[in-house]
């Protein structure tokens, strides 16, 4: 069922857009979008701290929320207050004792209407990614957050748009924090759940959490696909498509990107093998296969020559059988080549 | 290799098993006893027989580690010893007496705004870390202290790995081309002097466009940058 002026199904989040800025002056920096609610945020730490401000066991953890105009009123200690508690339950503070631990959250986005839950959900992603990137913060999981809202009539969706938070009588974010510690499934640390009007039940929030939780873990397969690319030149996507291993043949074609490669799974050898040929390609790239969302960057068996506009990729799946979700990407070594190819 | 993200598990399974950065034993109330999680986002390595299991990632804050070469500038003299800035969270101290052939009335006389290439003696969360000059058995320099000239280059923690990897292509690259002497800290500075200025930006130059936190230029890319420039 489609009820969603923009196409989306009730479960599904606009597009998530993971950028890693390489902010200069901090330890660590990432930009994440929901559609076009845009957040940017900026770690610095562990580093020195006030000493007003230092505790004897654990490092100090601030948060500052800038609008994107007009001066941090109310409204942003509001918001900073939120992402530190959200954030918080993923952070091992006692690792730095007597440091501080400063995250800097801007808004690139503004919102008209009075429910700020996608902004608040991008801004924790954002903050959650620069301590991914900082590196430097010890970290027991990965906090992801999606908003929920409830629409009369309509009943509950993942990510309203702007168009929908205008009639909304219920809604809030959720942050789940991603670890395996906690025993597999995602946990609810800090939500915002409210109602304007019309009230909820305890049933209303189980239900509204539940579905948060599968959003979540899109966000958390985002993050984890982005993190393997951190740190590697201008990234771009070629393609993202699931690729079947079914009994014969198959060709895996993307519309757009047809030109630059095409992928191939052999079945038939054992174990099946999937090749993956680049065309059109001029300038040598470094190409990261993930299956499963793991990893399988730099590929040993990568038979390419540089004279050649041809890349060809060759490798065993580990189990046959298995269909895994292979996404591929690659990140031109030349930064000022990769705009043309877009 | 794999893409490792914090709070996963590691399977890490040896009688004499050592954790390097990122990883954390935890000890959880279900069926096993305790478990081994990742506490940084990165690719996941292990030495041959899996008993070293360790988190290679980028950052560029500088946590003090035992033993690692650092680059410090002396902010304060205090009495007998110096308070020196390495990039962490607290400043470092460094003993007058902790050079070779120092003594009591033969101190080294650094002034604040002096470089110096020391080793970590002591670097724990509580305390604040302490750097030595010379090696504390031997009682020599081995390349330690005062640095002379030159110029500090500041890059990511990552790229000093590198450049401590004697197979890293950079420095024999340049090495090859004009005389250079080079002191890599691990907290993210590299001392560097040649004869010229010109060569000297040149190294900076070099530095800055190979580290993978600003460009990840790689040999084949370099040698093209490197005709462009005036050396």
């Amino acid at each position: 069922m489609n009820t969603r002026r923009d196409k989306r199904q009730r479960d599904a989040s606009r597009e998530i857009e993971i950028t890693y800025e390489g902010l200069a002056r901090v330890d660590g920096s990432a930009r994440f979008s929901y559609g076009d609610m845009t957040s940017l945020a900026s770690v610095s730490g562990p580093m020195e701290v006030r000493l007003a401000a230092e505790q004897a066991s654990q490092a100090t953890f601030e948060v500052f929320v800038r609008p994107i105009s007009n001066v941090p009123a109310t409204e942003s200690k509001a918001f900073s207050s939120a992402i530190r508690a959200a954030l918080l339950p993923s952070l091992i503070l006692n690792r730095h004792p007597r440091t501080l631990i400063q995250l800097v959250v801007q808004a690139l986005s503004f919102t008209r209407t009075q429910w700020k839950d996608v902004l608040i959900a991008s801004m924790i992603n954002a903050g959650s990614l620069a301590l991914l990137n900082a590196g430097s913060i010890p970290m027991r999981g990965v906090i992801c957050a999606v908003a929920v809202g409830r629409l009369p009539g309509a009943g509950l969706v993942i990510d309203p748009s702007e168009e929908e938070c205008a009639y909304m009588d219920a809604g809030g974010s959720f942050a789940f924090i991603f670890a395996e510690e906690v025993g597999g499934s995602a946990e609810n640390v800090w939500t915002s759940w409210r109602s304007k009007s019309g009230g909820f039940t305890e049933k209303d929030v189980f239900e509204a959490r539940e579905l948060a939780r599968v959003a979540a873990q899109n966000v958390y397969n985002a993050i984890k696909t982005s993190v393997s690319w951190m740190g590697s030149a201008e990234p771009f996507e070629l393609t993202s498509t699931a690729i079947r291993a079914h009994g014969e043949k198959t060709g895996g074609e993307d519309e757009d990107k047809m030109e630059i490669w095409c992928a191939h799974v052999f079945p038939m050898t054992s174990p099946p093998e999937l090749s993956l040929v680049f065309l059109d390609v001029v300038e040598e790239f470094n190409v990261t296969v993930l299956m499963d969302n793991l990893a399988f960057s730099g590929i040993e068996s990568l038979e390419s020559s540089d004279s050649l506009p041809c890349q060809f990729i060759r490798f065993g799946f580990a189990t046959p059988g298995h269909h895994p979700r292979i996404t591929i990407m690659g990140s031109r070594r030349d930064k000022s080549e990769a705009a043309q190819y877009r | 290799m794999t893409t490792i993200l914090p709070g996963e598990k590691v399977d890490a399974q040896h009688v004499n098993l050592k954790l390097g950065p990122g990883l954390l034993q935890i000890s959880s109330n279900g069926p096993s006893k305790s478990a081994i999680i990742a506490t940084r986002a990165g690719n996941l390595h292990h030495s041959a027989n899996g008993s070293k299991w360790w988190i290679e990632s980028n950052s560029r804050r500088y946590v003090p580690a035992p033993q690692e070469s650092v680059i410090g500038v002396i902010v304060q003299r205090q009495g007998e010893g110096y308070r020196v800035d390495i990039g962490s969270a607290h400043s470092a101290t460094l003993d007058g007496l902790a050079f070779e052939s120092a003594t009591k009335r033969n101190k080294p006389n650094l002034k604040v705004g002096c470089l110096v290439y020391a080793r970590v003696s002591l670097a724990h969360k509580d305390m604040e870390p302490e750097l030595e000059c010379f090696d504390a058995q031997t009682r020599k320099a081995e390349g330690f202290g005062e640095l002379k000239g030159g110029f500090v280059v500041k890059c990511s923690l990552k790229m000093c790995r590198d450049l401590l990897d004697p197979k890293h292509f950079l420095l024999p690259l340049l090495g090859g081309k004009f005389p250079l002497e080079a002191a890599v800290g691990m907290n993210g500075r590299v001392w560097v002097n040649a004869k010229e200025p010109k060569l000297i930006i040149a190294i900076a130059r070099c530095i800055e466009v190979v580290d993978p936190d600003g460009g990840g230029m790689d040999l084949k890319a370099l040698k093209t940058f490197l005709s462009t420039l005036d050396i």
